[in-house]
């Protein structure tokens, strides 16, 4: 099986990979110090596993484990945490592997012996799971076969289209197939739902207007707007007043 | 008067001041201290007039009728949790030992005039009363007694949990393990960096378990820089460090760990969430009245709650100590300026108790 080692600490880095080393079944094929830098790696050397550290800066273990899942053939993911109660709960609860740092030599390599590449239900059964666990700082979309990560600050609104999402941002437009419900509660401090298919983002609201029957709401720097519906409407007054 | 402010702190099977009299133990004392106060009673009456083993057994029988009846219904009450808060249990702990005694001072007139024994008819009255009254007073007692005792063994429970909590406010799991692992790391291809690291640890650890030790701001110092050494080797060249001591290091006592915990948690809320890593300020200037420590790291705007938590119970821990020692005396500030945090201490140079 072929490894990525994923922690922002050498030591920690370069322990794991001395004891991948000698396991005779696996191989490491790289190192990266942050989540962005895991991602970038898992689509260019397409490991089977990556050992993940949870706690890093830039984007977290958690976070990138999630986009991760994304990924046509999405290697498995062995979380490493020195100490972090409240994810390691979680994982208990849902049997998301994961090993405690100090690693012991047997336990890697019982991990790594147990991993299979998961299914698709499998991944998106850990990633329901790690979404209970903090809000994402980034969207990622497939574009043309690999992963492009969005801020989510950098985010106007998105729209809901038939299959897909559509996530107006700065530098653009991507799709995304995550349902608008769960996008509602995952950034619900952050977006507000003003009709049935959109959510907007309340820092780059700039105000409402009516046109014909209805009301439309604008943003700040971009022309497009987004129609309100009647129920949502009460709501949007509310948010537009306090601007 | 007993109140109930307490009782939350403990947990839900211990919320009655009284001893669990369900328990064959604390029954086998409530006998034995029965009958002693039963054996006194009847010395002091004695009157010599018919055998002092009858007149014991006589006042042990109603004695410990009362008692055990009662114990039993203060069993009874406990198990289906009729007791309530502290003035309740007083009422009806009181309430109940005096009808006993009323029911078993009527059953043992009845049973004196059958053996030609005790009280005539005419001193039911004053006989009665003065069972009750001497009921009143011993279960007065006891109940004190029992209460003190709860009190103490409250407070005792109250410390250890304290003592604890300011363990784990000191050292932080994430360190420890985190330290461990780097160790772990270290030992098979640096192994001096190692040792010297398992050395900073115990240093460290030392100093932790050492309960609210006072130490010389020198020592403070130097566990610091322990600190430092172990968190460098884990993060590397992301932890940069700049020291600004005074030339001549000032005379001062403080708390053991309040500086170190400072800089912990600088690492972690400053540098730790920074890819690039950052830099920490440690400055010490001391003037004639006063020692200033500041702490500072970069200010990171994406903070969770639960680090803001964590690092508001350890500032917390800190400042407690710090006013335990200087009596008031001390302060601690914390400022949000040009995208710094800075975390200052104030002492006075007078010596810390």
């Amino acid at each position: 099986m072929k490894i990525l080692i994923v922690d922002d600490e050498k030591p920690a880095r370069d322990r794991l990979a001395r004891m991948v080393g000698e396991l005779d079944s696996h191989e490491l094929v790289g190192e990266a110090v942050n989540g962005l830098e895991a991602l970038g790696l898992a689509q260019s050397l397409e490991p089977d596993i990556v050992l993940m550290d949870i706690r890093m800066p830039g984007m977290d273990g958690i976070e990138a484990a999630r986009h991760i899942a994304k990924l046509d053939e999405p290697p498995a993911v062995i979380f490493t945490t020195a100490f972090s109660d409240h994810a390691l709960e979680a994982f208990e609860t849902h049997a998301v592997d994961y090993l405690l740092k100090p690693v012991k030599q047997e336990r890697l390599q019982a991990a790594l012996d147990a991993t299979i590449r998961p299914t698709r239900a499998q991944t998106t059964h850990s990633e329901d799971v790690l979404s209970e666990l903090e809000p994402r700082q980034h969207i990622c979309a497939r574009v043309r076969g690999s992963l492009v990560l969005v801020p989510i600050e950098n985010i106007y609104y998105f729209h809901a289209e038939q299959k897909y999402v559509t996530v107006r941002h700065v530098e653009g437009e991507v799709l995304i197939e995550d349902a608008l419900k769960a996008l509602e509660t995952e950034f619900g401090d952050r977006f507000y739902r003003i009709h049935r298919n959109a959510l907007v983002s309340l820092a780059r609201l700039a105000g409402m207007h009516s046109e014909n029957d209805g009301h439309q709401v604008s943003f700040r720097e971009i022309d497009d707007v987004l129609e309100v519906s009647r129920r949502h409407l009460p709501g949007v007054r509310k948010i537009i007043k306090n601007l | 008067m007993p109140d109930n402010t307490e009782k939350s702190i403990t947990g839900p099977e211990n919320t009655t001041y009284l001893p669990n009299f369900c328990n064959g133990d604390a029954f086998l004392r409530l006998l034995l201290v029965i009958e002693l106060i039963a054996i006194v009673f009847a010395l002091v009456s004695y009157d010599g007039s018919s055998s002092l083993f009858v007149h014991i057994a006589l006042i042990s029988v109603v004695m410990l009728w009362v008692g055990l009846a009662t114990a039993a219904i203060l069993c009874l009450a406990t198990r289906h949790n009729w007791l309530g808060d502290h003035l309740r249990t007083t009422i009806i702990a009181i309430s109940v030992t005096l009808l006993m005694t009323l029911l078993a001072s009527f059953l043992s007139l009845g049973f004196g005039d059958l053996l030609n024994y005790g009280p005539t008819a005419r001193d039911i009255g004053f006989t009665l009363m003065r069972n009750l009254a001497i009921a009143l007073i011993l279960i007065g007692l006891a109940l004190r007694y029992f209460y003190l005792h709860y009190e103490s063994e409250l407070r005792l429970q109250v410390q250890a949990q304290a003592r604890l909590q300011a363990l784990q406010a000191r050292i932080r799991p994430h360190f420890l393990f985190n330290s461990m692992n780097t160790i772990a790391s270290l030992t098979h291809d640096q192994p001096d960096l190692a040792e010297h690291a398992i050395e900073n640890l115990s240093d460290l650890f030392r100093a932790s378990l050492a309960a609210e030790a006072s130490i010389s701001l020198q020592q403070e110092l130097e566990l610091t820089r322990s600190y430092i050494d172990l968190e460098a080797l884990r993060l590397g060249d992301r932890l940069e460090i700049n020291w600004r001591l005074p030339a001549e290091e000032p005379l001062l006592h403080l708390p053991a760990l309040t500086l170190q915990p400072l800089v912990e948690n600088a690492i972690y809320h400053g540098i730790e969430p920074l890819s690039d890593g950052g830099a920490i300020d440690i400055v010490i200037d001391a003037s004639d009245a006063n020692i200033e420590i500041s702490i500072s790291n970069p200010l990171i705007s994406v903070q969770n709650a639960d680090q803001r938590k964590g690092n508001q119970m350890a500032l917390e821990n800190i400042r407690e100590r710090l006013a335990l020692a200087f009596d008031g005396g001390a302060s601690m500030d914390i400022f949000e300026i040009e995208s710094r945090y800075t975390v200052k201490l104030t002492i006075p140079t007078t010596e810390a108790g």
